[in-house]
């Protein structure tokens, strides 16, 4: 959906019409679901925010103004508030997850551990690393990597500037080695592991 | 690994560029490794770790789920009112100005100004939090959201700070000051320097802080991390000409002559003109910049227009004449007229915010008159500080604590 086709749907959408909202939705879902995913770590959970994130955005559409920024960056926002709400509530930080290293050690040193097993543990170290970056960083990975965003439409999504945008990827980035160097795996080796 | 030379600050420019060229595979890892030998290691693996994180199957709602989403939406929204912005927007004005009369009603009983200094647990405390929900409220609608956030969350962070000096228990009034962080925040992409300031001042008192340990403390001090930079000075007028065809004369400021006339209306006008005039002092606090749109010089004797954005809901009317003659009756509230510099040159910008008599530094220069809890109305004065020339994110520099 470009640009003018969204703006067209948005202004029906506020007019009260149902079925354009819907075409919001469908357009965005998977997005905002893949963003609650990796900020809650838990799929579940990230199903029903998605469901919340959209009846709150339907909510407030008549406040909504266009500025100059696609709808998801608004979608995000609203996505985002209720993660840290959902946090401040729990009493409990925002990127703690669990994580049992001695099974992923085990099994990365076992010469005879099936090829699919191993990968698909080690897509879990890294699905589990990504959680604990700080939001930012973790909104800019999703970006950038994920939803393959260029650097122009990450900042413009996170309403920051391009250079922003570089430094915090290669904080992300950076951080996400460290992680993963602590649980005993350089990034290197990690690619060859999942190739 | 950490190599210490991709703390360099061209280090993210090389990142980014090796990392549009792999991802979209015009290059390998090892031909941008190649390229730049000094950051070999930090590149191999910083660029291996996003290849790999494309790589990972993203997760994704079946289109069942979708569906079961979509209809449990659908059966929601009929029961929605039909969203009318022109309603909504004759409801807000009404509600505007009937929270208008109450507030200068309450502000004149004492109740709320007797409230200021009050700590979580006296017995007026409540008071304070009611009055700072209906400025936040009219903020809203005034569209000054971000100024009386960020005062309400220095507001937080001093009453933390006082409440740990005489030995109360500030654990459970964090959860208040994680509110507040969030809100600035959230509503702010380029921090100002007043921003930045308070979130410094959080980092030192929860360092320092008996609750450090506690998970809410140590999520506050991760969101904050990435914005305790240093904020460079702002270079001096004589570095900037450069970049402009324009001399900038030495003090020109936007002398405090717009008198304001609050008047609350029952039929709020649609848009408001202001008129500046600057001229030139000695004692300015706002440096000169250089504009392309205009030539100041020693003496600019040039009125300015400067018309405002018009608000959705314009609740005031401001007529500055360049009599200094306020017809503002006590306990009214105070509207503050903002000029700041703006790329080059002072370009007033009007913003209309409203505040009771308690005094805060602001970040901007704010030509302001206020009203105590007498009646009296003060002499006009003017806080200046230009916000952040740069990004501070974009900078890339940490402050160890």
């Amino acid at each position: 959906m470009n640009r003018v086709e969204e703006q067209r749907i948005l202004k029906l959408a506020q007019a009260g019409n149902s079925n354009a909202f819907a075409q919001l939705y469908r357009e965005h879902v998977q997005t905002i679901f893949r963003y609650l995913y990796y900020r809650l770590n838990d799929t579940h959970l990230a199903e029903d925010f998605t469901a919340d994130v959209f009846t709150r955005a339907f909510k407030d559409l008549s406040n909504y103004q266009d500025m100059g920024k696609p709808f998801v960056a608004w979608l995000y926002r609203i996505a985002h508030a209720r993660v840290v709400d959902y946090y401040r509530k729990m009493g409990r930080q925002g990127t703690e997850s669990e994580l049992d290293e001695s099974i992923i050690i085990t099994q990365r040193t076992d010469d005879v551990v099936d090829n699919t097993l191993l990968r698909k543990q080690m897509a879990q170290v890294l699905h589990l690393a990504i959680a604990q970056l700080i939001p930012s960083q973790q909104q800019v990975v999703m970006l950038r990597f994920i939803e393959e965003k260029s650097l122009d439409e990450t900042a413009l999504i996170m309403d920051k500037k391009v250079n922003a945008i570089k430094a915090l990827q290669h904080r992300a980035l950076k951080t996400l080695a460290q992680l993963l160097a602590k649980m005993g795996f350089a990034g290197d080796e990690f690619l060859g592991g999942l190739s | 690994m950490t190599n210490p030379t991709d703390d360099h600050p061209d280090y993210a420019d090389i990142l980014a560029t090796c990392l549009d060229m792999v991802l979209s595979k015009r290059a390998t890892i090892e031909t941008c490794v190649a390229e730049y030998p000094h950051y070999a290691d930090s590149l191999r693996q910083e660029l291996s770790i996003a290849l790999l994180i494309t790589k990972l199957k993203p997760p994704t709602l079946s289109d069942n789920k979708v569906a079961s989403i979509e209809a449990r939406l659908m059966k929601s929204l009929p029961s929605q009112k039909v969203l009318r912005p022109h309603f909504g927007m004759i409801r807000r004005n009404v509600a505007a100005i009937f929270l208008i009369i109450v507030v200068i009603f309450a502000g004149s009983a004492g109740t709320v100004a007797a409230s200021a200094d009050a700590l979580p647990g006296d017995a007026l405390y409540g008071v304070k939090r009611w009055w700072e929900s209906v400025v936040v409220f009219i903020a809203t609608i005034v569209g000054d959201t971000e100024t009386v956030l960020i005062q309400l969350a220095e507001t937080r962070l001093d009453e933390m700070t006082r409440l740990a000096e005489i030995g109360g228990d500030s654990s459970q009034n964090l959860s208040d000051l994680a509110s507040a962080i969030e809100n600035v925040l959230r509503y702010n992409s380029d921090l100002t320097s007043r921003e930045v300031n308070f979130l410094q001042a959080t980092h030192r008192f929860l360092i320092g802080s008996s609750v450090v340990d506690s998970p809410l403390a140590q999520n506050m001090l991760d969101e904050i991390a990435p914005f305790l930079t240093v904020i460079p000075e702002r270079p001096p007028a004589s570095d900037m000409s450069s970049d402009s065809p324009m001399t900038p004369t030495p003090t020109a400021t936007v002398a405090p002559s717009v008198v304001l006339s609050p008047t609350a209306t029952a039929s709020p006008i649609e848009s408001i003109t202001q008129v500046f005039t600057p001229t030139p002092s000695a004692t300015s606090r706002i440096p000169p910049t250089p504009t392309r749109t205009a030539t100041p010089t020693a003496t600019p004797t040039k009125t300015v227009l400067a018309p405002i954005v018009p608000t959705s809901t314009p609740t005031w009317t401001a007529y500055p004449t360049s009599t200094p003659a306020p017809t503002i009756t006590p306990s009214m509230p105070v509207i503050g007229i903002t000029a700041t510099a703006n790329g080059g040159g002072i370009v007033p910008v009007p913003s209309v915010t409203w505040y009771p008599w308690q005094q805060a530094t602001w970040d901007t220069c704010y030509l302001t008159r206020t009203v105590d809890p007498y009646g009296n109305i003060n002499d006009p004065y003017c806080n200046s500080t230009l916000p952040p020339p740069v990004d501070p994110e974009s900078l890339g520099v940490e402050v160890t604590p």
